[in-house]
């Protein structure tokens, strides 16, 4: 009898082991991709030259331009993350609630997914030859209305330039993540709240932006994260006349800046660490959002 | 009512503005190449020139193989993570919430740092013990032209954004 129970036991110790190989090839990849390239990037932000355990690298981290590198670039992905989030809501509110053609949602939708993804140099340079000097647009409105934008003290190599740039990934990506909180507003409380006197206002106010704050403040979030890996997009259309912690990682990856490869240890460590701090909030947010939707 | 639908095709007016404004921007600047006037002039340079065929082969390939990959690791693993073992589910979640928190030229870095070698087998560089390739004083990883020669070919196409 006890044999048979162990027999049993061990059957079903070795089933789960056969278990576990299914996920074998996700786990390697993940760890030979994604765990082991950050884990160096962790450790190595904490080691010196000689491979001796230091804070040294993070103190450098707060050194005038690296300290301002950072402050750009989170400004500049706060600003992002707060039009996006305004935008993109209201594109969003408009195809949920709008009463819009059908195919203009499924439309907008499709093409959210691609935008959303569009970035890096094919973007920059759409930009470029949109609001560039000799752009589209800078053309138009020289001889059409006869407004110089230039004149005006714009620059698309600029902050305000790649802040407008940024929105043309940081929009679609709100819509796409908005749309089902938005959708996961019930007709009945609307109605409900119509019945009790309510106006559109104070629906919104008092029902619908309660409900909707925690998707909101973590899709901001999201958004944060997004524009400030954002790299490719910067490089292409700042070169590095901006210096924002992205470039400034790419430079010292490049080897043509900094001569202290631990400082771009120390520079990763804390993109991570930044994106980490946005990513957490992003995930209890939404975890207190998704009680809603159930 | 009335007023919706009026805010919802303004909303919806500005956005087709700002996003296919830089679109047709594009396209209206690829056809500038004769001073002349609009032509597909562009096109027909890039698409008969050698070298772009083969840069643009060689990223279709790569995307291609890209899919491939991630369908060949990810749906047996999302199969298996629900029938099998819903024990690992939080687990492989959390893995892929990873790419969202590390940005991409983050995990470059990790890349050239940890594979950064001239052998075929990965992790045989010996990130932890290296010499370099043209001073073996140096550690390969903090060789600045062993890396920044790496960088070159790779990075770009690595990162996405």
């Amino acid at each position: 009898m006890t044999f048979r129970i162990a027999s049993v036991a061990a059957a079903n110790r070795s089933r789960q082991a056969l278990n576990w190989i299914g996920v074998i090839p996700f786990l390697l990849f993940a760890l030979l991709f994604l765990i082991l390239p950050t884990l160096n990037i962790v450790i190595g932000a904490f080691l010196d030259i000689d491979g001796h355990p230091t804070f040294s690298n993070i103190v450098k981290l707060f050194t005038p331009s690296i300290r301002s590198a950072f402050w750009i670039s989170i400004e500049l992905s706060l600003l992002t993350a707060v039009l996006g989030c305004l935008f993109g809501f209201m594109i969003a509110a408009a195809i949920t609630f709008g009463r819009l053609p059908g195919w203009l949602r499924g439309a907008i939708v499709t093409f959210s997914g691609v935008a959303s993804n569009f970035a890096g140099v094919p973007l920059s340079f759409a930009f470029i030859a949109t609001l560039g000097r000799l752009g589209f647009v800078t053309l138009l409105l020289r001889d059409l209305l006869g407004v110089n934008l230039y004149a005006t003290g714009f620059n698309l190599i600029s902050f305000l330039g790649l802040a407008i740039t940024y929105l043309y990934f940081q929009i679609p990506l709100m819509v796409l993540i908005i749309m089902p909180a938005l959708e996961g507003l019930r007709h009945e409380w609307r109605e409900a709240a119509e019945i009790l006197g309510a106006s559109g206002s104070q629906y919104w106010r008092m029902v619908a932006l309660p409900v909707l704050w925690p998707s909101l403040l973590g899709t901001l979030a999201l958004l944060f994260a997004n524009a400030f890996g954002a790299v490719a997009t910067a490089i292409a259309l700042t070169g590095s006349s901006l210096s924002i912690a992205p470039i400034v990682l790419f430079a010292q990856i490049r080897g043509d800046v900094l001569n202290d490869p631990h400082l771009g240890y120390a520079i990763a460590f804390a993109m991570i660490v930044l994106t980490g701090v946005a990513n957490a909030i992003y995930i209890v947010l939404r975890m207190r959002a998704e009680r809603w939707m159930k | 009512m009335k007023g919706t639908r009026f805010w919802s095709w303004t909303a919806i007016a500005f956005g087709a503005l700002y996003f296919l404004l830089p679109l047709v921007g594009m396209f209206e600047f690829s056809l500038r190449m004769k001073r002349e006037g609009y032509s597909f002039e562009a096109y027909r340079v890039v698409l008969s020139d050698p070298q772009f065929q083969m840069t643009f082969s060689y990223s279709v390939a790569l995307a291609l193989l890209t899919i491939v990959l991630g369908v060949l690791i990810v749906v047996p693993t999302a199969y298996w993570v629900r029938l099998r073992l819903p024990v690992v589910r939080p687990l492989i979640e959390f893995i892929t919430l990873m790419p969202l928190v590390i940005p991409p030229i983050v995990i470059v870095f990790g890349y050239i740092r940890v594979y950064n070698t001239s052998s075929i087998l990965p992790l045989t560089g010996n990130w932890w013990a290296p010499t370099c390739c043209w001073s073996s004083a140096t550690p390969r990883w903090l060789c600045p032209t062993c890396t920044a020669r790496w960088t070159r070919a790779f990075a770009p196409s690595m990162s996405p954004r």
